[in-house]
This record gives C-alpha cells, sequence and structure tokens, in this order.
C-alpha cells in the first residue's frame, strides 16, 4: 500500500491536520515525520505542511531556513525520482526556496497584511498527481491563511500554474497565481489550504464547497493508479 | 603583522528592488505623510543584519560579508538588493 510522508520542521502546526484528511479521508496510508529523521527513497508521496511557521516565524524570510535542511536535500531528491511532492502554503514557500518550484518568491502580501478568509480558485492543470481528478477551470473555495503569499516570477509565461485565485486576488500575486506545479508536474505547490477543506463539516455556509477534497483524491487515484 | 585578523562588525540592510513594497508604501502614507511631512518622497523598508568577522582589514570584511550572503542565500537576488551600510571596529 503506497505510503506518504508529512513532513513535521519545528513550528510546523498544519501536519495533523494532513494526517488527518490523508488517514480518515481518503484513507492512504500517512506518516508523519520529524525532518531530521525523513530519507529519501521510502515514501511514495511527500507533503510539506503550511499552518506553520517553520523556524521561529519564518526568520529572514518565509520558506528560507527549512529550505536549506537537510531534510530538504533528501525531499529534492524524492522529487527527481518523480514522487510527488506537495507543499502547502509555509510548505508552497519553502519548496520555492529550495529552488524545487519556479517563482523569485512569496512575498509579503500586498496590500500588507495578513489574510485568513475562504477564496476561490480555478484549477489550470490537471496533468499533475494532485489535480488529475478535477475538471480543467473548475472553480472550487478553499481557505487561505498567509501574510506572505504574493507570488512573483520574472518571466511569467514560461511557469506551469496550477491554481489562480478566481475573482478578487487577495495577495497581489503576479498573474493571480495562487499555486504552481514544476515542469514534471510531480511537484505542486500552493498557499489555500486543500487539508482544511476537505471535509463538508469545516466548510462554511455561503455557497462554499470543500474544494480541497478532490487534491487528496487525486494523489490516492496517482498512487495506486499513476498520473 | 601582515595576517593579523581583527574583528569588524559589518552593518547590512536587504531591501526590495523592483517590486512593490507595500509596507514602506503604508509608512510613508499612514504615519509620515498624515504627520504633515510632505518633503518625504519614498519610504523604503528592509531587513537590517549585522555579522561581526574576522578579516585583516575594512575593505576585506566588507567582501567576505557580501560573499556569505550571495552563497548562503541571505537575500534572494530575484527580488532584493543588498546594502553595505557601514564597516566599524567590533
Amino acid at each position: 500500500m503506497p505510503r506518504a510522508a508529512v513532513i513535521r520542521f519545528p513550528g510546523t502546526n498544519g501536519d495533523l491536520d494532513v494526517i488527518h484528511v490523508l488517514k480518515n479521508v481518503v484513507r492512504i496510508n500517512a506518516e508523519l515525520v520529524w525532518h531530521e529523521d525523513f530519507r529519501h527513497g521510502i515514501y511514495d508521496a511527500v507533503i510539506v505542511p503550511g499552518g506553520g511557521f517553520s523556524y521561529g516565524g519564518d526568520w529572514l524570510r518565509a520558506g528560507a531556513i527549512a529550505a536549506r535542511s537537510r531534510a530538504m536535500k533528501e525531499i529534492i531528491m524524492d522529487a527527481e525520482g518523480g514522487v510527488p511532492v506537495l507543499g502547502i502554503c509555509n510548505g508552497f514557500q519553502t519548496l520555492v526556496e529550495a529552488g524545487l518550484l519556479p517563482g523569485g518568491a512569496l512575498l509579503p502580501n500586498d496590500p500588507p497584511r495578513f489574510i485568513a478568509k475562504w477564496v476561490w480558485v480555478k484549477v489550470n492543470d490537471i496533468k499533475t498527481p494532485f489535480t488529475k481528478l478535477y475538471s480543467l477551470d473548475e472553480v472550487v473555495s478553499m481557505p487561505i491563511a498567509h501574510g506572505e503569499g504574493r507570488y512573483f516570477i520574472d518571466g511569467v509565461d514560461e511557469v506551469r500554474v496550477a491554481f489562480t485565485y478566481y475573482g478578487e486576488n487577495p495577495n497581489g500575486s503576479v498573474a493571480s497565481i495562487a499555486g504552481v506545479v514544476n515542469y514534471e508536474g510531480n511537484v505542486l505547490g500552493l498557499m489555500p489550504h486543500p487539508e482544511r477543506s476537505a471535509e463538508a463539516v469545516l466548510t462554511p455556509r455561503g455557497g462554499f464547497v470543500p474544494g480541497g477534497l478532490k487534491l487528496w483524491l487525486s494523489l490516492r487515484d496517482s498512487l495506486v493508479g499513476g498520473w | 603583522m601582515g595576517n593579523v585578523l581583527n574583528k569588524y562588525l559589518v552593518h547590512t540592510a536587504i531591501v526590495l528592488k523592483g517590486v512593490r513594497d507595500p509596507e514602506g508604501e503604508t509608512i510613508l502614507k499612514d504615519l509620515v505623510s498624515i504627520s504633515g511631512f510632505g518633503n518625504v518622497n519614498k519610504v523604503i523598508s528592509g531587513k537590517y543584519l549585522g555579522f561581526i568577522v574576522d578579516a585583516k582589514d575594512d575593505a576585506e570584511a566588507v567582501s567576505y560579508v557580501r560573499e556569505v550572503c550571495e552563497k548562503a542565500r541571505i537575500f534572494n537576488p530575484t527580488i532584493h538588493r543588498l546594502l553595505i551600510l557601514g564597516v566599524e571596529n567590533a
């Protein structure tokens, strides 16, 4: 049975949410792995969770220190071997800093404030292990909760965009980008939280949908049948 | 005497380049301009870091810190500019 690793850095706090969804909602065999204990070549998928302020509230800049950790070197080896790797929120920032995903940086939001609310995102790429069960251009809702989510890159046309904010651009990201995927398609990062939007019970009233569920179902499907 | 190392404190700042700086803009608009200081054109926000290093002179201390900041990715060259603010004996 496929196994997914959920990496815990010092200060990570979204890890147990991801474990819950993997184990109880989509029934994937998942393990919480302390970053120092993570080794490549063991797991079939790796999730760098969010909700996190790994290493002291993102000293220096978001994700900069976790990106230089030994665990990140191990994750890079898995990613280069084709293992699906997902970075959520702080995990997305870390994967960009580590060079696993294209992007100059995730800058402090514009306007400059921490944002925590449900937003609508459009699915722009369904040829990834995390998005295969969505429809192209499907619009779903997920919550965001970040202070540094303004995606910036020189040469935005060359990026494989996975998700864009639909309607309002909440943080000033270039081209309203909410998530990107690497050239090969196996590494995805996004600012919204699919682990907090995988169940109806956590979805607020007012027309929102648990838009993260298909991401986890896609992962399960991909681990069993490829993507 | 030629290879005696002294301690120097190198002051650096990391500032944004070419992308919007909403923190600086907000400080300008909501603190500076609102207080009546009309001659301030722009406020640039950034992060200060000081490095105490061993070097043989000021110039070597500065070039060493510049190398540290580049190679250890203390700043992100795509979006940041590294400023060397000054150097003093530590």
